[in-house]
């Protein structure tokens, strides 16, 4: 009898996991779904009045140029300025997500992100380098390079003071605003002595922007994410492991230091390619994650797809806001995912259980 | 003989009236000078028969190869005639378009102004939103007022390229507000040439100042503007050079000292090493050599500083009857009693900055600093009547800098 009901009890928990499992199935799917009908949609609103069949004829006009016929304002207006906007936020959403969902499981901190660790702001400085003492690695990459080399400097000092022994999430948190001070004080020192119209580009560079949106930072960026992005999903099993523990994760074979810095290098890399083409933009990296791991739970397989996809739904989305609210006036995206991610991150934290963390 | 000594000495003197300090980066001005002429055509020969060398600017049409085509695209650029222009704008960006354009936008203000003073306002169908959003004291929008009747072509940092492209401008002038990542950004998805065209330095004669831009945007905008860009360097030497013959007999050790307070960052304290108006009206400035902090050569400096300068004027920029410090707060700065400009209430407000450098009403201070630096030389100048005039001249509008003292500032007046 008593087995009788074990087994019973078994089945109701894995019907109830299968469902659990089904649940957050759905929500990455109805993500993706959200995701390309927010693309569908913003690539047929804007300034210049085109139909809905218009903007359509023009995309498919590109791969299909018999069938579909279009002007050549449509093509240019959709192909070079629309499309090229829309994915190119989608994607650097996306990229800030995970890399943030990454930083967070790796360091057991829930307020790691790459703007918070003071990564943003390194790569921010090594742009910085670039732009106005032409100095860097990479060549013709130099800024993206410059990014990418500083976004690394910070992430392993870091993982560094991470593993340190003793390390709290409270030091981590504070070595990261220290960093990010740090560098911010570099940069604005460079700036102080730097010619103006150089420092003109810092600052844009600074605050944060689609504007330089186009196929060929497009390309790279996608190239970056689809290297890396499988690369940490394919790690999350690890990273569950991670969570419970470094020694639990060593005793089950997993090395914690290997993972931990190819993590972070990965995550770095990933910020700093968006960084470099965008500007830091905050926000998303630390509160995409947080959104993700409150409705799908703590399993990593879950939450860093979940991250990314949000990321770039709120990204886009604030985007989409930003171009449209006061036309041609085009608003600060960090203006846009503040306003619009705040409030649904206030809400999730005042309905959602204690210790979802 | 005598003739060709007469001929020579007026070559000489037109040479001289011509040398300015900067080489007009257009391609065909194949002797690097500051301007595209019939001598560029000559050097352009003398580099086909080897008897010149190759410039950097001589390849005319860019193609690689200095030819007669070369020679042809001088001639028809100096005739003003449809032609593939390539330039180096006020930013250092090579940039290629059809010249001369039937129609610009302009994404900030200090880019709309040369098209002002080149009177191609005509051209003008699209500015910048934040120059629309700009309050009513700014010159160059009271003067034109039909300018706020514009579409709007988004911000600087962001410019709305749906909107660049559903007016179709030939060209869009931007300034440095306008970094170049995203400045080609625009011009490639809209497929309209940038081109920063705005003075980056806040002079008259020397590179990236003034005369060149006026040049460089006249060969852009056609022969009419050509013609006027010519008048218009011919007007503002001339006014130069009335106050240099004038204040160049002061010796130097007894140049008047002056200080300029220029940004409302550090209030009093923040100084610029160079201003050239103060140079042009005998004054020196006392912040002359300090090491500035970026290109318009601001500097902050110590109020102790300022006491050990012991300027013998102060001035202050304004362009607003709410300036961000006033004559009198300066006058009754109690750290500031001993400094003589204090000591002897020479303290006064001018134009200085606004949204770049506006060489009208630069030349306007030019004449208004060498009355205050010099009050017993320029006697007989006549600042408000002589700035009318010079105000008139670049915007087309008569009493202007009468509408500048109600509207702008608290500037000396001597009526």
């Amino acid at each position: 009898m008593s087995s009788q009901s074990k087994v019973i009890e078994l089945d109701i928990i894995e019907a109830q996991y299968t469902q659990f499992l089904g649940k957050r199935y759905l929500f990455l799917l109805v993500l993706a779904l959200i995701t390309i009908a927010l693309a569908g949609t913003a690539v047929t609103l804007g300034v210049i009045k085109l139909s809905i069949g218009q903007v359509y004829e023009a995309i498919l006009h590109n791969f299909l140029p018999d069938q579909f016929q279009a002007t050549e304002e449509a093509q240019r207006v959709v192909w070079n300025i629309r499309l090229p906007r829309i994915l190119f936020g989608i994607l650097a959403g996306m990229g800030l997500g995970i890399a943030g969902a990454v930083m967070q499981v790796v360091l057991k901190n829930p307020l790691a992100s790459p703007y918070t660790l003071g990564i943003s702001s390194a790569a921010g400085f090594g742009a910085a380098v670039a732009i106005l003492l032409g100095q860097g690695f990479f060549g013709s990459y130099l800024i993206a390079g410059n990014a990418f080399v500083f976004a690394l400097l910070s992430s392993m000092i870091i993982v560094a003071i991470a593993r340190h022994k003793g390390a709290t999430p409270e030091i981590m948190v504070l070595s990261g605003i220290a960093i990010m001070y740090f560098f911010s004080a570099c940069t604005t020192l460079l700036e102080y002595f730097a010619d103006s119209d150089a420092v003109k580009g810092v600052v844009f560079w600074m605050v944060g922007s689609l504007s330089k949106a186009s196929w060929n930072e497009l390309y790279v960026l996608c190239f970056v994410l689809a290297v890396c992005i499988p690369i940490l999903v394919w790690k999350s099993w690890d990273f569950n492991v991670m969570s419970s523990g470094d020694e639990t994760a060593k005793s089950l074979g997993i090395d914690v230091d290997r993972t931990r810095n190819l993590s972070m290098i990965i995550s770095s890399l990933i910020v700093a390619s968006i960084v470099a083409f965008t500007g830091t933009i905050g926000f998303i990296g630390l509160v995409a994650p947080h959104i993700a791991r409150m409705v799908v739970g703590g399993d990593n397989k879950f939450v860093l797809p979940g991250s990314a996809l949000l990321g770039g739904l709120l990204l886009a989305g604030a985007d989409v806001v930003a171009q449209h609210i006061m036309p041609p006036v085009i608003l600060p995206i960090g203006v846009m995912t503040a306003f619009m991610g705040i409030p649904l991150f206030f809400y999730l934290i005042m309905r959602r259980r204690k210790g979802y963390w | 003989m005598r003739y060709l000594v007469i001929l020579a000495s007026c070559i000489l003197a037109a040479l001289s009236a011509n040398a300015y300090d900067f080489t007009l980066s257009v391609f065909g001005n194949a002797n690097m000078d500051d301007i595209i002429d019939n001598n560029d055509i000559a050097y352009v020969q003398g580099i086909i028969d080897s008897s010149n060398g190759a410039t950097d600017l001589a390849d005319a049409n860019c193609d690689g190869h200095i030819d007669e085509n070369d020679v042809n695209q001088i001639e028809s650029i100096i005739s003003g005639k449809a032609v593939e222009l390539t330039l180096i704008d006020n930013e250092g960006v090579t940039v290629t378009l059809n010249a001369p354009v039937d129609s610009v936008a302009t994404l900030f203000l200090g880019a709309l102004r040369p098209v002002i003073h080149l009177k191609a306002i005509d051209k003008i169908i699209g500015v910048g939103s934040n120059t629309l959003a700009r309050p009513d004291n700014v010159v160059e929008l009271h003067a034109h007022p039909e300018l706020r009747g514009l579409p709007g072509i988004g911000t600087t940092s962001d410019p709305s390229k749906e909107t660049i492209v559903s007016l179709k401008p030939d060209a869009i002038f931007g300034t440095l507000h306008t970094d170049k990542e995203t400045s080609k950004a625009v011009s490639q998805s809209t497929g309209i040439p940038f081109v920063y065209a705005n003075p980056s330095k806040e002079v008259f004669r020397e590179e990236n100042g003034a005369f060149e831009t006026w040049r460089l945007l006249s060969l852009i905008l056609g022969k009419d503007e050509q013609k006027r860009s010519e008048e218009l360097i011919d007007y503002c030497d001339e006014k130069i050079n009335e106050i240099v013959e004038v204040v160049s007999e002061v010796p130097d050790e007894d140049k008047t000292r002056v200080y300029i307070a220029c940004t409302s960052k550090s209030g009093i304290t923040s100084t610029a090493n160079v201003y050239e108006p103060i140079e042009i009206a005998g004054g020196k400035n006392v912040a002359e050599g300090m090491a500035g902090s970026d290109s318009w050569g601001h500097v902050d400096v110590s109020k102790e500083q300022i006491i050990d300068w012991d300027p013998e004027i102060i001035l202050i920029t304004c362009y607003s009857k709410e300036n961000w410090i006033t004559v009198d707060e300066v006058l009754s700065d109690p750290a500031l009693q001993t400094v003589s400009a204090v000591k002897n209430k020479q303290v006064y407000n001018t134009k200085g900055w606004y949204a770049g450098w506006d060489p009208a009403t630069g030349l306007c201070e030019c004449l208004y600093m060498a009355k205050l630096f010099y009050p017993e030389k320029f006697e007989d100048l006549d600042v408000e009547a002589e700035c009318n005039e010079v105000l008139e001249e670049f915007y087309g509008v008569s009493g202007l800098y009468d509408w500048m003292l109600e509207n702008c500032g608290d500037y000396c007046t001597w009526k």
